[in-house]
C-alpha cells in the first residue's frame, strides 16, 4: 500500500518538474563534440562548401583565441523574440570558453525574416552592438534581401570572426576582410610610400653589406614557414561553456 | 542517563551542522542575488550613459518634439534618485517608455532614421535594453531561489532569526509593457 503511494508521489513530482522545466520555445540541441559545431543548418539554406568555408574559419579562429562563433539557422522561432531566442541557444550550447565567455552566436530565422548577432560577456568590447549592426546591414541584409542566405551568412560569419580576430591581435588566413571603419582614407600619400620603398632597399643593402644578407634570409624563411601551417584540423572541437548577457543587435528584412 | 545525554549531544551536534550548512548556503544565494543586482545598475548606467547622446543626435532634426524631450530627461532623473528596488523599477518603466516614445518619434525623420551615427546609438540602446531585460531575469531567478529556500523546511525554522528576510522582486511596471503609439 504504501510502496503505491511512493509511486504516485513519485509520478505527481516528476510532471511537477518536467512542467516546471518547459521553455519558451524549443531550441536545437546543442551540436556534439567532434562534428561542425560551428554551423548548425535548419533552414537547411547553406550549402557543403560554405559550411567547409564557416569550419574552417570557426575552427582557426577557436585554435588560436579559444573564442567561438557559431552560426545557427532555423525556418521559424515560432513566434518567441529573437533576443531571448538566441540568449537561450547561446548560454544553453555555451559557445565560447567557460571563463572567457568568448563566444558569439549568429543566428539567422529565414521564414521570420529575422537575424541576430548574439555577443557572450567577454567579447561585449570587441564587438558592440553598434558594430554587430553595421555588419549585419552591409555584410548580410542586402543578400539576404535577394534570398541569398549562404553568401550573406558566410559573408557576415568572416566579417565577425575577423573582428574578434582583430580582438585577440591574429590574423585569419582564411579572410581578406577588414571590419567597417569610419570612412576616412587611411592609405599612404605617395611620398610617403616612396620613402618606406626606399628606406626598404637601403635596409637590404645594409643587411647584405655587414650581414651578408643574413636577416633577409630569416625574415623570408619565418614568412615560408607561417605560410606552411594549416592542414589537418582535428576534430570539430567542442563548446566550452560560455555565457552571454543580451548583448548584439537584431534586423529584420 | 549517560547514554541519553550522549544522545542528546549527537543530535544537537547534527543539527549545529545543518544549520551551518543551510546558513552558508543562504548568504551565498544572497550575495549571488546581490551580484545580479550590481549587473542591473551596471546596465542602468550605461544607458543613462548613452542618452545624452541619442538626444542629442535627434535633436539635431527633430528640434520641436520638446514634450519627449522632456520625459525622458524628467524619467532618467527620477532613476538616478532611486533607492530602493521598487524605486528604480518604476523609474526604469518610465524611462523606456520615454525612450521607446522618442524612438518613434525619430520614425517620423527621415533623414534622422538614415543617419548612421543614429542607427549605431539605436543599436546600443536597444542592446542596453535586452541587458536590462536579460539581467532582470537573472536577478529574479536568483530572488526566487532564495526566497524559496528561506519558506522552505527546515530553512525557514532558522532563516528568521539568523536574519534573513524575503528579497524584493525586480517587476516590470505595467506602463513599461505599452507599446507605444505612433501618431500620425
Amino acid at each position: 500500500m504504501i510502496k503505491q503511494y511512493l509511486i504516485l508521489l513519485l509520478v505527481l513530482l516528476q510532471t511537477f518538474f518536467a512542467a516546471a522545466g518547459l521553455e519558451a520555445a524549443e531550441i536545437p540541441p546543442k551540436p556534439q563534440a567532434g562534428t561542425n559545431i560551428y554551423v548548425q543548418d535548419y533552414a537547411n539554406v547553406i550549402p557543403p562548401d560554405g559550411e567547409k568555408v564557416i569550419y574552417a574559419l570557426g575552427r582557426e579562429l577557436d585554435a588560436k583565441t579559444t573564442a567561438q562563433v557559431a552560426v545557427l539557422t532555423v525556418p521559424t522561432l515560432d513566434g518567441e523574440p529573437i533576443e531571448s531566442y538566441a540568449l537561450n541557444v547561446l548560454r544553453s550550447w555555451g559557445i565560447g570558453s567557460r571563463d572567457k565567455n568568448n563566444g558569439v552566436l549568429i543566428l539567422v530565422a529565414t521564414n521570420d525574416r529575422q537575424s541576430r548577432i548574439e555577443v557572450g560577456y567577454g567579447l561585449e568590447g570587441a564587438l558592440p552592438d553598434g558594430l554587430t549592426g553595421r555588419i549585419q546591414d552591409e555584410t548580410m541584409l542586402p543578400y539576404f534581401r535577394e534570398g541569398k542566405y549562404a553568401e550573406g551568412i558566410v559573408n557576415g560569419y568572416a566579417a565577425t570572426a575577423a573582428t574578434v580576430a582583430k580582438e585577440y591581435n591574429v590574423k585569419l588566413e582564411g579572410v581578406n576582410y577588414t571590419p567597417p571603419a569610419p570612412k576616412q582614407d587611411d592609405s599612404l600619400p605617395l611620398w610617403a610610400k616612396i620613402a618606406i620603398g626606399v628606406g626598404i632597399a637601403v635596409l637590404l643593402i645594409i643587411d647584405n653589406l655587414f650581414f651578408g644578407g643574413f636577416i633577409t634570409q630569416i625574415l623570408i624563411l619565418s614568412i615560408f614557414r607561417r605560410g606552411g601551417g594549416g592542414g589537418g584540423f582535428g576534430g570539430g572541437g567542442t563548446f566550452g561553456g560560455g555565457s552571454g548577457g543580451g548583448g548584439g543587435s537584431s534586423r529584420r528584412w | 542517563m549517560n547514554k541519553n545525554l550522549m544522545i542528546v549531544i549527537a543530535a544537537l551536534l547534527v543539527m549545529f551542522g545543518l544549520v551551518m550548512s543551510g546558513y552558508n548556503n543562504l548568504v551565498s544565494m544572497n550575495e549571488n542575488i546581490n551580484g545580479k543586482w550590481s549587473q542591473i545598475e551596471n546596465q542602468l548606467q550605461r544607458r543613462n550613459d548613452l542618452i545624452p547622446n541619442l538626444v542629442n543626435t535627434v535633436k539635431g532634426y527633430a528640434t520641436h518634439e520638446n514634450d519627449v524631450f522632456k520625459a525622458v530627461a524628467d524619467a532618467r532623473a527620477k532613476l538616478g534618485g532611486a533607492k530602493t528596488v521598487a524605486e528604480a523599477s518604476a523609474a526604469d518603466g518610465e524611462l523606456t517608455s520615454a525612450l521607446s516614445r522618442l524612438l518613434v518619434v525619430a520614425e517620423n525623420y527621415p533623414q534622422l532614421k538614415a543617419n548612421a551615427n543614429f542607427t549605431q546609438l539605436q543599436d546600443e540602446l536597444a542592446g542596453t535594453e535586452n541587458r536590462i531585460a536579460v539581467s532582470r531575469q537573472d536577478y529574479n531567478n536568483a530572488v526566487q531561489e532564495f526566497n524559496a529556500s528561506i519558506k522552505q523546511f527546515p530553512t525557514v525554522l532558522y532563516a528568521g532569526i539568523l536574519g534573513f528576510s524575503q528579497r524584493d522582486y525586480f517587476e516590470v511596471p505595467e506602463s513599461a509593457k505599452a507599446v507605444p503609439q505612433v501618431q500620425f
